[in-house]
């Protein structure tokens, strides 16, 4: 492997594109018109344009991307998440372009994709699975039979889908047959496929995932936990590790578990096994067939680079032992996005008038913007992952507010206000929390009414020098007076 | 310079429903702008504190929370104007030099309706398109606030 073409944007593509330099590996950036100079394109060897700003035109085409791998001689494909990483297509047009694909066999990413194929391996590896159906009987009368014997509250899902889109819960067999309908018809517009999954609901359940390695040869191994319960809209915003309050001998069973499913599933590469935790009972819910937005946490407390590992495994360097990861100390990742946590969660579009990240000891910034760099509409509105590691969770947890109070974002919204409360919660200081935590708690989430003096002494100096226009701040108000020097001339 | 002083006490804004004038808050004798960070200087401590301006608010970052400030001025005055609608509107406060049209004269587009100064510049403000003056709001010599509506052409 000499040279590595990453096919994603943002932090991720610029994490990817830092190991590979460090392992004296050439870098190829694709980018999308949207991206031009952005910080991944600019930090490659090399970098070449794929398309216009839209990811159906730019990121998810496999041919252009493959063809830019060709031109610019790169022999491996790292996914990244996100995009083409959990496509099987993608992976087997690798291999079929000889270009090593830095992640699962396309079987695996076949397999585990399926939510159905997936939960029969696993049965089969005697990983425990969420009591529910295989997918296979789609009427109306076996699925209602089928839900009286799993016993109410039920998930419906679908089959081909993810990310909480088509989800149900039903109650009570009155609700049944019109919840079933609304499900179809949402799985059918969102993922092309009515078929459904009844699952037996488990209420506050936490959100658990080991990080895995598998060498493809039946060999794997764990490398421990993360907590991923605060979600909204089922999206995860805050993880950790080690899990406060998670036994010692759980602990060891999950990973026991995770290693089973990797090995089921002939797994080559980094993968995550997903658990609903009630209690001291778990539950597979799905394997992640890449690396995770949040596997910075576990690099954290294991001191290894994930994606050194990937490149390693994927040039058929055999694993690291089991006894050999020992995690240390502890690690918090909090997600920065641009949106507007008092409004639902609308992304807030506009330009980093101000990007100031924190820094110091234990404090780790992945972030694929800089200061004046205006958040494009056509991508995910996550603006940084901030991530803590110190010797203990109390320590980290005092290190995430002092990092997030030294984060300065202006000129959009974000949610590191929000953030702030969630981390001083009382439920989450004692590690009390569950999926559904975040929505009860902070559904209805405002943000504190008091202005310290400080704004107000800060406001008022701005009145008074801004008029001298002393300021010479950028802003994503076109219409801003101190931008809009164009009609104005000196004197 | 005069200008600023007595502009700044009339500045009215508002934050998280609280309205704030200006004039009643405690000021910082030692306080300077310079690259979007408001410095402010006690005698035991200095603050820093990264400040967005735009047209009608100041937002300012301060551990970890923003406080957006809009000026009340521009509030009242409901939805702003654009000059595709034919009202001009004033850019930002700023002193009127010279008024060049009277209501009910003709004018061509482009042509200069009104002269502006503010910040050591000086901008003409043009009719966007031929039409007659409606309206004239200003007089030569007067300070105004922003987004004022200073002088109206309708299309004939």
């Amino acid at each position: 492997m000499r040279k590595v073409l990453i096919a994603n944007r943002g932090e991720i593509a610029l994490r990817i594109i830092r190991t590979c330099r460090e392992m004296g590996l050439a870098t190829v950036a694709v980018y999308s018109e949207a991206d031009r100079n952005a910080p991944h394109a600019v930090a490659a060897d090399q970098a070449f344009c794929i398309g216009p700003a839209a990811s159906a035109e730019s990121y998810l085409v496999i041919a252009r991307i493959l063809e830019t791998a060709r031109k610019a001689g790169a022999d491996a494909m790292h996914p990244g998440y996100g995009f083409l990483a959990e496509n099987g297509d993608f992976a087997q047009a690798c291999q079929d372009g000889g270009i090593t694909f830095i992640g699962p066999s396309v079987q695996a990413i076949r397999a585990l994709g399926n939510k159905i194929s997936a939960k029969e391996l696993m049965r089969s590896a005697g990983v425990p699975c969420v009591p529910g159906t295989d997918g296979e009987e789609q009427s109306l009368a076996i699925l209602q039979a089928e839900a009286e014997k799993i016993g109410y509250p039920i998930l419906i899902k679908s089959a081909a889908g993810g990310g909480g889109r088509g989800m149900r819960v039903v109650s009570c067999l009155p609700e049944f047959e019109g919840e079933l309908a609304e499900a179809k018809r949402e799985a059918l517009t969102s993922f092309g496929s009515d078929a459904v999954l009844l699952e037996k609901y488990i209420a506050n359940p936490k959100h658990i995932e080991f990080q895995i390695f598998g060498d493809g040869n039946g060999n794997a191994i764990h490398l421990y936990e993360r907590e991923c319960s605060i979600q909204r809209r089922y999206q995860k915003i805050i993880e950790e590790s080690p899990i406060p309050g998670l036994s010692d001998a759980l602990r060891q069973r999950m990973g026991e578990a995770a290693v089973a499913a990797a090995q089921a599933a002939g797994y080559a590469n980094a993968g995550t096994v997903e658990f609903l935790v009630h209690g001291e009972e778990f539950y597979f819910l799905e394997v992640n067939t890449r690396l995770q937005v949040e596997h910075p946490v576990t690099e954290e407390v294991t001191g290894l680079d994930l994606v050194r590992m990937q490149i390693e495994t994927a040039s058929g360097k055999p694993l690291p032992s089991q006894d050999s990861i020992q995690p240390r100390g502890h690690a918090i990742e909090a997600r920065i996005y641009a949106e507007d946590p008092e409004n639902g969660f609308a992304p807030s579009i506009g330009e980093l008038a101000c990007w100031q990240t924190p820094s110091g000891q234990g404090v780790r910034v992945d972030s694929g913007f800089r200061e004046g760099m205006r958040v494009p509409v056509y991508y995910d509105p996550m603006l940084a992952k901030l991530i803590v590691r110190a010797e203990d969770r109390p320590a980290a947890l005092a290190r995430m507010t002092r990092a997030l109070e030294e984060f300065h974002v202006l000129g959009v919204k974000t949610s590191i206000p929000f953030l702030l409360d969630v981390i001083r919660h009382p439920d989450f200081v004692a590690g009390n929390v569950h999926t559904h935590w975040l929505a009860e708690r902070f559904g209805a989430w405002r943000e504190c009414d008091a202005i310290p003096d400080e704004a107000l002494m800060a406001l008022a100096a701005a009145e008074r020098c801004g008029q001298a226009a002393s300021l010479s701040i950028t802003t994503g108000d076109e219409g801003s007076p101190w931008r809009s020097a164009a009609g104005w001339r000196n004197i | 310079m005069a200008l600023r002083g007595r502009l700044a006490e009339y500045m009215t804004y508002r934050c998280k429903g609280q309205m704030i004038d200006l004039s009643t808050v405690v000021q910082c004798p030692n306080a300077s702008v310079v690259d979007g960070v408001v410095e402010l200087s006690f005698e035991d401590r200095i603050v820093r504190i990264p400040v967005l301006l735009e047209r009608n608010a100041i937002t300012v970052s301060y551990r970890g929370r923003v406080y957006r400030f809009e000026r009340e001025s521009a509030g009242q005055s409901g939805a702003h104007h654009h000059a595709s609608d034919g009202v001009m509107t004033s850019p930002m406060p700023c002193l009127v030099t010279k008024v060049c049209v009277k209501p009910g004269e003709t004018v061509a587009k482009g042509q200069e309706l009104l002269v502006l100064e503010a910040m050591k510049m000086v901008q003409s403000i043009t009719a966007p398109f031929a039409g007659r003056v409606a309206k004239v709001n200003v007089t030569e010599g007067s300070m105004i606030q922003e987004g004022i509506a200073m002088v109206a052409v309708v299309a004939e």
